[in-house]
């Protein structure tokens, strides 16, 4: 205990994530980020980005953590080959200048022991901006088909394109943009 | 006077015959009422949701589909027509293989397609479409479906100029309904189909 204390009070053991905080580890095949646009006023039109990776620092008793997630723009698909060529070019994500887009936060919110948003930095064509997220259905336990700890949620989220830059065809193409990402993510 | 007497048969059988088709054409052919729509096939791309391990909801595409709706605005009265083709299925994880669980739940190679065909559209007083009941056929099982309509409008497209009606569908079903029973409940059961629909008039 005398050793704990020193060391605590050193701030290697007490305050220190690395020692209390669990990682977990996004599965790619289960966090494919998507997003909602106003299409000409008429439909509402999704695409998505099929490769991203993220990770979770998670000390759920301290209702602490932190997030880090990128999405590889060229990874974008609209379902229809020349539209996703359209919206990957210069104007739109101009996927070839900016190959990344990410979102961090080391501030997630609890409300007891789950977490329901997260307050933290989204950058999009190279502008970061502040965002906050939602996280609905948040939950952890051991997924019993491949045996390993998972913590999961729907994350959504709110963007005006405008503010990072992204004008082109506004208000054919709305300015909002809702953005969804299921989140399953592994224990290391 | 009997090879008159049938030759006379013949033409009122003729005639009876020339009135029910006209009968049949005006009462029952929309091309003669309505307009013709085709959906565009790039901005009417279907989606669906569905819970995985009850913990996250993930979504499908199928990327070709095609579709056609003809409304009798003065009549309120319509169909529509629309046909997925099951190999276009995209999960965002590759592309789809024979092995594949959305190739194996779908049974691709023997269910090439999915329909929906509906002869009954549902007007509101503004004369807006808001749902239509059909059936959809999936995995060659058809069942009574009534998909939603939402922000039904119809106008010119800004940028081609030409007339179009535009809204968002939505519909729910249970995939054992149709057969559909792998993978449950690691994969839901409860299946929410999005689709945005912008069909040019023909």
């Amino acid at each position: 205990m005398k050793k704990f204390l020193i060391l605590c009070a050193l701030g290697v053991l007490c305050n220190s994530p690395a020692f209390s905080a669990d990682t977990f580890i996004m599965d790619p095949e289960y966090t494919i980020p998507s997003f909602e646009v106003g299409h000409l006023g008429f439909t509402t039109q999704r695409g998505r980005f099929d490769k991203a990776e993220g990770k979770v620092v998670l000390d759920i008793p301290a209702k602490k953590g932190s997030v880090e997630f990128v999405v590889h723009t060229k990874s974008l698909d609209m379902g229809s080959k020349a539209w996703t060529v359209h919206v990957r070019s210069e104007g739109l994500f101009d996927v070839e200048k900016f190959p990344t887009m990410s979102f961090k936060s080391d501030n997630l919110i609890f409300e007891d022991d789950k977490v329901v948003a997260a307050e933290g930095q989204f950058t999009l064509l190279g502008i970061t901006k502040p965002l906050k997220i939602t996280v609905n259905r948040f939950n952890c336990a051991t997924n019993a088909i491949v045996n390993k700890f998972m913590c999961s949620g729907d994350i959504t989220a709110t963007i005006k394109r405008s503010e990072y830059g992204m004008v082109k065809y506004i208000p054919t193409v709305s300015d909002e943009i809702q953005i969804n990402v299921p989140v399953e993510s592994y224990r290391q | 006077m009997k090879i008159k007497k049938s030759r006379l048969n013949l033409w009122q059988a003729a005639g009876k015959l020339f009135s029910f088709l006209v009968a049949v054409l005006f009462f029952c052919n929309p091309v003669f009422s309505a307009e013709k729509f085709v959906f565009d096939e790039v901005h009417s791309i279907p989606q669906f949701e569905f819970s995985h391990l009850g913990v996250t909801t993930q979504t499908g595409r199928f990327d070709v589909a095609k579709g056609v709706i003809y409304i009798d605005f003065a009549a309120r009265k319509g169909s529509v027509y629309y046909e997925i083709d099951a190999s276009s299925l995209n999960m965002g994880y590759g592309t789809e293989t024979p092995e594949s669980a959305g190739y194996r739940l779908f049974n691709v190679s023997t269910f090439p397609t999915i329909k929906f065909k509906s002869g009954k559209l549902v007007f509101n007083s503004k004369n807006e479409i808001t749902a239509a009941v059909g059936k959809l056929t999936l995995l060659g099982v058809s069942k009574p479906l009534t998909v939603t309509v939402s922000n039904f409008q119809c106008g010119l497209n800004p940028l081609t100029k030409r007339k179009t009606c535009a809204c968002d569908v939505r519909a729910t079903l249970m995939r054992t309904d149709f057969g559909m029973i792998q993978y449950i409940p690691g994969i839901s059961d409860l299946i929410i189909i999005n689709v945005p629909v912008e069909a040019y008039k023909n």
